[in-house]
C-alpha cells in the first residue's frame, strides 16, 4: 500500500503534519484501523527502534518521530483497533523523570498495546490499582534515581499480595537500573531503552 | 560673635565659620566629610590635616599622637585644632571619607562600594597616667559605637603586644559590625576578598579590593566533582549513597578554591592572608556540597534544600586557606535546584527591578531561566547538560586558550581561536557556530541528522570532504588533524549533535513553558539577557537559527557574560547589595519544569535545529 509505506516515511522522519495527512488519507480510502496501526505506524516504530540500535537515530529522533506517530493515532481514537496487550506504565514514588518512562510509552503505543500512563511519582498501590481496573498484561515501571528504585521492589511485592503474580509481568528500565537489578526484585524482565523495552514486551506475552 | 575663612585644600573650598569651631566642622560646613570613627574625642588619629594659618595651638592629645616633626610641619587632628583667624588647611586624601564605584561590566551598572569587610588605620593616644585605660578600651573607643567588643579569644590574647610593639599604630579589621582582628601598622589599603562562582562544571574567581571595589586578578578551574559526574543528580546520588559523600565532594571544592586563591593572590601580588572574605554563588547542589551538607531531600519529590538563606561560615572550618579570620557568605538559594547563582544573575542584571517582560538565561550545565515581568520572578533549572560549558562534547573544552570560539562555513571552514595558538578543542560559543553554520550549509538534516556525502552533491567541494565515516556513523571534521594543536582531528559527531539538540531543546522549552504560564509568547519579550560560565559569548544569531533562543529581533539579546560571579562580586562590595540578594531569593517562584503538563511536547519541539517558534 502505497499511503502506507509513504505513512510509515511521514513518520520516520518526523514529519507530523504529513503523517496526519496521509492517516485521514487511509482512513479515507476505506482501509482498516488496525491495519493501518500495524503496517503503517508499528511498523515505522520499529524501523525508528532499528535505527536507534545502529546508533543512526538518537534521543532527538525519537521524540520528533513519536510526535508525528501521536498525531496519527489521534485521528484513529474513534476507531476500534485490537491492541495486542494492555500495558499499564509509570515513574516510581519519589520520582519525576519522564522523558525516557513516556518514550517507551508511545514506543509501546505505536507497537499496537494499549498503554495507560500513570504519569509520575507513582505509588506501590496505584500500579495495583490499575492493572486490576484495567486488566493489564503488563506493568511498565521507570526510575532515573537510585534512592528511589527501592519502589520497584515494593511494587511487584505488592502485585503478588494482590494476587496477580502469575498474570501480570513487570517490566523495568532507568539509567541506574540492571538486569541483575531485576532478577533481583523478581522482575520479569529489563530493558535498557525504549526500542528494546518493545521486544521484550512483546516477548513477555507471550512467554 | 567674630567669624572666620578657612579655605581648604586641594579643591579650593572657603567657607565661614565662627571663631572657635574646629576644624573638623569647618570641613564639614564645606561638604568636605572627614574620618572621625571616634566621633571627634582626639582617640583614632583619622581626621590629619596639615594646617598653614588661622588656628591655635596643639592640644596634648596631638601632642601624645603626633612626632615634633609632624607637628612643625602643621599637621593636626582637625577635631581638636580651632579655628581663630583666616586659615589655611590641607586635607590630606586619607583622611577624606571616598566614596569609591565601581562600573560593572556587562550589565552596565554603576554602585557604591561599600563592603562588609573595613579596614581603619588608628593612631591611638598611647597610655599615660592621664589616660590609663585599659589596651581593649583604648581601641574600641577610637572605633566608636558602632562596632562591637571582639569575642575571639585570640584577639584579647594579641592585643597588649601588638598596641605595643606597633607603637599604638595598628590597624582594625571589621567585619560587618565587629572588630575582628588588628594588625600592627597601617594596613588599610590591603584588604581584599573573593567572589566565587562555583559552576557544576566551571569554578571563577574574582579577587577584589575591597577599599575600591577593583577586580585585581582573575582565575578559572574546572570543578573537580566532575569525576563523580557531569550533571548534578549524579553527584547527588553519590552524596546520599557514600558515607560522609557530601564532606568529601565539599573538600573537593574546597581545594580547587584554595588553587585559584593561590593563583589570583599571585597575579595580583597580595599574600592570600590578605584575603578577609569570600562570597559564594552556586546553584542548590553546590552550595550544599560546598558546605559539606547532605541534599538528601534534593533526592526526590518535593525537592527541598536543607537550606535557603545566606549561610556564614568562617573559611577555616571549611578548609580555605586565607585570612584565619576570613569568613565565607554562601549567597542564598531560591528553591529546589535554583540557587545562589540565579540569585546572582537576578542582582547583576536587575531584572527584580525591571519593566516589561525580561528573560535571563544562564547557558551553562543547568541552564537556569529566569522570567520577570514587571517586578514579578520566576525561575527554572533545565538540567541542559555541560554541552555549552565544552564538556560532553568529543572536543569540548572550556573557554581557555586553544578554544575555538567561532566558527564560519562558506566554501570552507574558518574557524578562531583563544590565545592564537593551534586550536585544541571547541567552547560552547564555538560549538553554536559551528552547529548553525553546517545547517546552513546543509551538512545537518533539521532534525540534527549529519547528512551522509552522496546526499549533499552541491556542497562545496572543501566542506563535502569533511564530512567522514568513522566507527560509529557520520561525523564533520573541523579541523584536519596537521592544523590542530594534538596532532588529531577535531570533529562533530552525531553523538555531540544530538547532545547540542537535548541541551538547546531544554532550554528553549523551559522558557517557552515559563513564558506560558505568564501567558505570553517568546516574540513578545523585550529584553533577553544571556549569561553563561566565564568567557563564553555565544554568538546571537548563531543561537537564534539553531533554536536555542526563540527568533528576536538581535538587538533585543544582550549578552552579560558571567553575571553570577559579577552578583557575587556586588555582594562582596556592597552590603546594600547583599541585603537585596536575601530579598530577591525568597520573592522568586520556582517553577518544577518536570511537574508542568506540556513540557514533553515542547521539549520534543524543540528538538529541530531551526529558528524558533517555528511557524506551522
Amino acid at each position: 500500500m502505497a499511503v502506507l509505506e509513504e505513512l510509515q516515511q511521514a513518520i520516520i522522519s518526523g514529519n507530523r503534519n504529513r503523517a496526519k495527512e496521509l492517516t485521514q488519507q487511509a482512513l479515507e480510502e476505506g482501509l482498516e484501523a488496525r491495519k493501518i496501526v500495524v503496517e503503517g505506524i508499528a511498523a515505522a516504530m520499529e524501523v525508528v527502534g532499528e535505527k536507534f540500535r545502529a546508533n543512526e537515530f538518537y534521543v532527538p529522533e525519537l521524540l520528533i518521530a513519536q510526535r508525528a506517530m501521536k498525531e496519527s493515532l489521534q485521528l484513529m481514537s474513534g476507531a476500534s483497533i485490537d491492541h495486542i496487550g494492555t500495558v499499564v506504565i509509570g515513574t516510581v514514588k519519589g520520582d519525576l523523570h519522564d522523558i525516557g518512562k513516556n518514550l517507551v510509552a508511545a514506543m509501546l503505543e505505536g507497537a499496537g498495546f494499549k498503554v495507560v500512563d500513570l504519569q509520575v511519582d507513582v505509588a506501590p498501590e496505584k500500579f495495583v490499582k490499575a492493572a486490576q481496573e484495567h486488566s493489564a498484561d503488563l506493568v511498565a515501571m521507570s526510575a532515573l534515581l537510585t534512592t528511589t528504585m527501592g519502589s520497584m521492589r515494593d511494587t511487584v511485592r505488592a502485585l503478588q499480595e494482590a494476587g496477580l503474580g502469575g498474570k501480570v509481568r513487570v517490566l523495568i528500565g532507568g539509567a541506574p537500573i540492571t538486569q541483575s537489578y531485576a532478577d533481583e526484585i523478581k522482575a520479569d524482565g529489563y530493558a535498557p531503552d525504549a526500542a528494546a523495552a518493545v521486544e521484550r514486551a512483546k516477548a513477555l506475552l507471550t512467554a | 560673635m567674630a567669624a572666620h575663612t578657612v579655605l581648604f585644600h586641594p579643591g579650593e573650598k572657603a567657607i565661614s565659620v565662627p571663631t572657635g569651631s574646629s576644624v573638623l566642622q569647618a570641613a564639614a560646613r564645606a561638604g568636605l566629610s572627614l574620618h572621625s570613627p571616634c566621633g571627634g574625642q582626639g582617640r583614632c588619629g583619622k581626621c590629619l590635616v596639615q594646617v598653614k594659618s588661622g588656628c591655635d595651638e596643639a592640644k596634648p592629645v596631638e601632642r601624645q599622637l603626633l612626632t615634633e616633626e609632624e607637628l612643625a610641619q602643621g599637621w593636626r587632628l582637625a577635631c581638636q585644632t580651632r579655628v581663630v583667624g583666616t586659615a589655611e588647611v590641607t586635607v590630606p586624601a586619607s583622611s577624606l571619607v571616598a566614596e569609591h564605584h565601581i562600573m560593572v561590566e556587562g550589565v552596565g551598572r554603576e554602585i557604591l562600594v561599600q563592603p562588609n569587610v573595613r579596614k581603619v588605620a588608628l593612631r591611638l593616644p598611647p597610655p599615660s597616667r592621664d589616660d590609663p585605660r585599659a589596651d581593649l578600651s583604648r581601641v574600641m573607643d577610637a572605633l566608636g559605637p558602632g562596632v562591637q567588643t571582639p569575642t575571639s579569644l585570640d584577639v584579647l590574647q594579641r592585643i597588649p603586644g601588638l598596641l605595643r610593639g606597633a607603637d599604638y599604630r595598628v590597624t582594625a579589621l571589621i567585619v560587618g559590625d565587629a572588630l575582628v582582628a588588628l594588625e600592627p601598622g597601617d594596613t588599610a589599603e590591603h584588604a581584599y576578598g573573593l567572589a566565587v562562582d562555583i559552576g557544576t562544571t566551571t569554578l571563577v574567581a574574582y579577587l577584589c579590593h575591597l577599599p575600591t571595589g577593583r577586580v585585581a586578578a582573575v582565575a578559572s578551574e574546572l570543578n573537580p566533582q566532575v569525576q563523580y559526574g557531569e550533571d548534578v543528580i549524579s553527584r547527588l546520588q553519590m552524596a546520599v549513597s557514600q558515607r560522609e559523600g557530601a564532606s568529601h565532594l565539599g573538600r573537593l571544592v574546597a581545594g580547587a578554591v584554595n588553587e585559584l586563591i593561590g593563583r589570583a593572590a599571585a597575579q595580583a601580588g597580595v599574600s592570600r592572608e590578605a584575603i578577609y572574605e569570600l562570597v559564594i554563588v552556586g546553584n542548590t547542589c553546590m552550595s550544599h556540597f560546598f558546605l559539606g551538607v547532605s541534599p538528601t531531600g534534593l533526592a526526590g519529590v518535593p525537592f527541598l534544600p536543607a537550606f535557603r538563606s545566606p549561610q556564614t561560615v568562617r573559611a577555616a572550618d571549611l578548609g580555605i586557606e586565607a585570612h584565619r579570620e576570613a569568613r565565607v557568605l554562601m549567597m542564598p538559594n531560591i528553591g529546589g535546584f535554583v540557587g545562589a547563582d540565579t540569585v546572582g544573575v537576578i542582582l547583576a542584571s536587575e531584572l527584580d527591578r525591571a519593566k516589561g517582560l525580561q528573560v535571563a538565561v544562564d547557558i551553562g550545565t543547568n541552564g537556569e531561566i529566569v522570567v520577570a515581568r514587571d517586578g514579578e520572578l520566576y525561575a527554572c533549572s533545565t538540567a541542559a547538560g555541560p554541552a555549552f560549558e565544552g564538556a560532553g562534547i568529543s572536543c569540548g573544552m572550556r573557554a581557555a586558550a586553544g578554544a575555538i570560539d567561532r566558527v564560519a562555513i562558506d566554501d570552507d571552514v574558518s574557524y578562531h581561536v583563544l590565545g592564537d595558538v593551534p586550536p585544541r578543542g571547541l567552547c560552547g560559543s564555538g560549538l553554536v557556530d559551528a552547529v548553525a553554520e553546517m545547517v546552513k550549509v546543509g551538512a545537518i538534516a533539521e532534525s540534527g541528522r549529519l547528512l551522509k556525502p552522496e546526499e549533499v552533491e552541491s556542497l562545496p567541494e572543501k566542506v563535502r570532504r569533511r564530512l567522514a565515516w568513522n566507527r560509529d556513523g557520520i561525523e564533520f571534521i573541523l579541523v584536519w588533524p596537521n592544523q590542530s594543536g594534538t596532532g588529531r582531528a577535531l570533529s562533530l559527531t552525531a553523538r555531540d549533535i544530538r547532545e547540542t539538540q537535548l541541551a538547546k531543546g531544554a532550554i528553549y522549552a523551559g522558557m517557552a513553558l515559563m513564558l506560558g504560564e505568564l501567558g505570553a509568547r517568546p516574540g513578545e519579550i523585550e529584553r533577553l539577557l544571556l549569561a553563561g560560565a566565564f568567557g563564553n559569548y555565544i554568538r546571537r544569531e548563531s543561537a537564534m537559527a539553531i533554536g536555542l533562543l526563540p527568533a528576536l529581533d538581535v538587538e533585543r539579546i544582550e549578552c552579560i557574560g558571567n553575571a553570577a560571579g559579577v552578583g557575587a562580586r556586588l555582594a562582596l562590595c556592597s552590603v546594600s547589595e547583599r541585603r537585596r540578594a536575601a530579598e530577591i531569593a525568597r520573592r522568586v517562584s520556582r517553577v518544577q519544569l518536570s511537574e508542568r503538563e506540556g513540557f514533553y511536547d515542547r521539549f520534543a519541539n524543540a528538538m529541530m535545529l531551526r529558528p524558533l517558534p517555528a511557524e506551522e
